[in-house]
């Protein structure tokens, strides 16, 4: 095994990646497996699980009851990520829907799947066509079929429970099973679905990325129904789980090391990082390949940052499109108290999902949704609004538990379309602490994504009627939904794309961009799953490079 | 029942620490279990006595009881909650002194409440309320978190869940039917009505 090689506080490595998230974590441990040297920097800190979660008990009621996921995580300094309790203004935003970005990430090693909800869906065959098939957005540089392997080994890496009925699976196109069963559905899930289903809603098993059994050194998920912000009890799939197993076998992660300019040789290969350590002294590190794996807006502000004379516009950004095309599910939530307990809050989460609309010939009109049954617990807002009806004593216990059992919280996330005009740029009077840019974001949905709420409300109003509905609302503007896409968008022609099939930059021969940054089309499925996979065919690319050289 | 949370399967912890009003919860043990088994009991401070400025009027204790009915609250978050307001909200918390004295005639939270608004005082008495059940006392920036798992909030569902961050009762214990729901079904005026602009309540998933 090939060790880094350290000299006087720079480094040289076979492999130089940036950023220790979920893509970075997984090729850093293929990479190394395979013998050779890899280095791994994160801008931010290294995590203490159990402080996150002392964190998140001791914030104040209304920081939980508003989803301040972001507020237990420490930051670096160096390093600020977009904080909202109170806001701290890293990000810019702008635009008829400035709203729907604002996002949620974590700059720390292991990334922000330190506080997601592991649901690993895939993309449908479909979503790799839908200029061809329905005449709007992209198609991907790769079909379904391409990916669909490193589908299965995402899943496999990520320890993916999911339904083995295929009559259950969306989509059903695979060619191995799960590795183990879906996570078995609560009292809630098992009656929603037996309400709506026959209407066509199909609710259906979440695959996710924990187990009700021991699995590679994880513990069973026994249902702390905190997998957002935190799981406590490390069963759900985190990042630091391939940085750990990937540091075992040699790699060196360095924490607190903020790159800000990238090096390009004669060839317009890249030759060089330079970061930042936690004392703001500068470092070197050179490598045979390179990989910045951030997320969409922080790989492309860095790239933007670093351009340099021969790559004047930013590095990889010959095509102009870096920074363009950032999507996310826009999202928006409907509420009400159902006539019958449906009891949510026991177990994970999220475990069933509505996916009747998430495809059709209506797609070439307006966006397909996706409609989760949240199974967050709804103490924390039976009791907001119980205290506002005024209530004391027995009057106010009833009141919490009634509404905690009754009610419902469907969570709806709507397919955006990629468009060059939603763009990551840097701002030209903010800077963070190292004085480096800090970003500016444009975001426009258009007609595509608010058809689709019309039509989804419709559904909404059906499905509350098919409850006897009472307090029935659902949010009517449209919230972030932490899945970052775009940014470094994928595409056969190098001119009006950043990266090509294996997410290879197509400017220079030794760089991949692999994540959610190159995803062109956005589906209404959280991301991460493809991520993780676009990551794993990106390390099968750079292993076949490595071997080349 | 005491509402602290202890049972066999996890254990809280909730003691002050040198932050005041921060709480310090540890998952002690996670085994095996079955839902019938749950019990609640209070877990042993390690200080046998609090610092001074956590030293409480039993009249406040008092106080928090008739008003939330709840008769097993902990006098040290009884502290906390009473040292929290003295600190954010001086004037409010010298009106919420004047509630002591109503709490000795009147034994249930509705008397109490009847009482507090006869004398101009029921929005004291619904803040130290809200104090109680969420487990935070005050708002906005100037908030102190007292109890995590300790907030009243979670004793009425305690038959069906734990405070999230706690196991209830195991690896896949969610498949078991719940708990007998108890409380009448919500009514409301006119059924299903036509959607309504609401804020949103949580953001992501």
């Amino acid at each position: 095994m090939k060790a880094p090689v350290f000299n006087n506080g720079d480094v040289e490595a076979d492999l130089v990646i940036v950023g220790a998230g979920v893509v970075g974590a997984m090729i850093a441990d293929q990479l190394v497996g395979e013998g050779h040297s890899v280095v791994m920097l994160d801008a931010g800190p290294r995590l203490d699980r159990g402080q996150v979660v002392e964190n998140w008990r001791n914030l104040p009621f209304e920081s939980r009851a508003g989803s301040a996921y972001d507020a237990p995580f420490p930051q670096s300094p160096h390093a600020p990520a977009p904080l909202y309790f109170p806001p701290n203004n890293y990000v810019a935003l702008s635009g008829p829907d400035a709203a729907a970005y604002k996002q949620d990430y974590v700059r720390a090693v292991g990334g922000t799947t330190w506080h997601w909800a592991a649901s690993c869906w895939r993309h449908l065959p479909v979503d790799f066509r839908m200029r061809s098939i329905y005449g709007v957005g992209r198609d991907w540089a790769i079909s379904y079929d391409e990916l669909e392997p490193y589908y299965c080994r995402a899943e496999e890496e990520m320890g993916v429970s999911g339904p083995l009925d295929a009559t259950k699976q969306s989509p059903s196109q695979r060619s191995r099973p799960y590795l183990s069963d879906m996570v078995p559905w609560g009292y809630g899930d098992e009656r929603f679905a037996e309400v709506v289903n026959p209407y066509g809603y199909n609710s259906v098993p979440i695959p996710q990325g924990r187990m009700v059994k021991p699995w590679n050194g994880r513990p069973a998920c026994c249902g702390n129904n905190n997998c957002q912000p935190i799981c406590p009890i490390g069963a759900m799939y985190n990042a630091i789980h391939h940085v750990q197993r990937a540091e075992s076998k040699g790699v060196r992660v360095l924490a607190e090391s903020v790159v800000y300019a990238i090096d390009t040789d004669a060839n317009n290969r890249v030759a060089a990082v330079r970061w930042y350590d936690a004392d703001r002294r500068t470092h070197r590190g050179t490598g045979r390949a390179f990989v910045i794996a951030c997320n969409s807006m922080e790989t492309a502000r860095l790239l933007l940052l670093a351009a340099n004379p021969m790559n004047p516009t930013g590095i990889a950004n010959s095509s102009d499109q870096v920074g363009r095309n950032l999507m996310d599910h826009s999202g928006f939530h409907c509420t009400f108290l159902a006539n019958e307990p449906l009891w949510p809050g026991r177990g994970p989460v999220q475990s069933s999902c509505m996916v009747g609309f998430r495809d059709g010939a209506f797609r070439s009109e307006y966006s397909a949704n996706k409609m989760i049954l949240s199974n967050i617990s709804r103490v924390v807002p039976a009791t907001q609004q119980a205290l506002k009806l005024g209530l004391v004593g027995k009057a106010l216990d009833d009141e919490i538990r009634r509404r905690a059992a009754f009610g419902v919280d469907i969570s709806i996330s709507l397919e955006p379309l990629p468009d060059p005009k939603n763009r990551l740029t840097l701002s030209k009077t903010r800077r963070d602490a190292l004085g480096l840019a800090c970003p500016d974001v444009y975001y426009e949905l258009g007609a595509y994504v608010h058809k689709g709420y019309d039509a989804a409300s419709k559904q909404l109003a059906h499905i509350g009627s098919l409850f006897n509905a009472v307090e029935f609302a659902i949010t009517t503007t449209l919230n972030a939904n932490n899945h970052l896409m775009g940014g470094t968008i994928m595409g056969t022609d190098p001119k009006d794309s950043v990266v090509d099939g294996d997410c290879g930059a197509h400017d220079h021969a030794n760089l991949w961009l692999p994540g959610g940054g190159p995803i062109p089309s956005a589906s209404v499925v959280n991301s991460t799953l493809s991520m993780a996979a676009l990551g794993l065919k990106a390390a099968d690319a750079i292993s076949r490079a490595l071997r080349r050289a | 029942m005491p509402n602290r949370l202890e049972n066999e399967e996890c254990t809280v912890i909730l003691r002050p620490t040198t932050r005041r009003g921060a709480v310090v919860g540890v998952v002690a043990s996670v085994g095996a279990l079955s839902l019938g088994s749950i019990r609640w009991v209070a877990a042993q401070p390690e200080s046998p006595k609090p610092p001074p400025e956590l030293q409480l009027d039993s009249g406040f204790l008092d106080l928090s009881q008739k008003l939330t009915g709840h008769f097993d609250l902990d006098p040290q978050t009884a502290a906390r909650v009473s040292v929290g307001f003295a600190r954010i909200d001086p004037a409010l918390f010298a009106r919420m002194t004047a509630l002591i004295p109503l709490a000795r005639t009147n034994q249930d939270p509705p008397a109490l409440m009847k009482a507090a608004k006869a004398a101009g005082l029921d929005d004291v008495a619904h803040a130290l309320t809200a104090a109680w059940y969420t487990g935070t006392v005050g708002s906005g920036p100037k908030a102190e978190v007292v109890a995590y798992a300790d907030a009243l909030m979670y004793w009425p569902v305690r038959d069906a869940m734990a405070p999230p961050t706690y196991c209830f009762a195991g690896p896949a214990s969610w498949q078991q039917q719940p708990p007998a729901v108890g409380v009448s079904p919500p009514v409301s005026a006119a059924p299903t009505p036509a959607p309504v602009a609401h804020p949103p309540e949580s953001k992501a998933q």
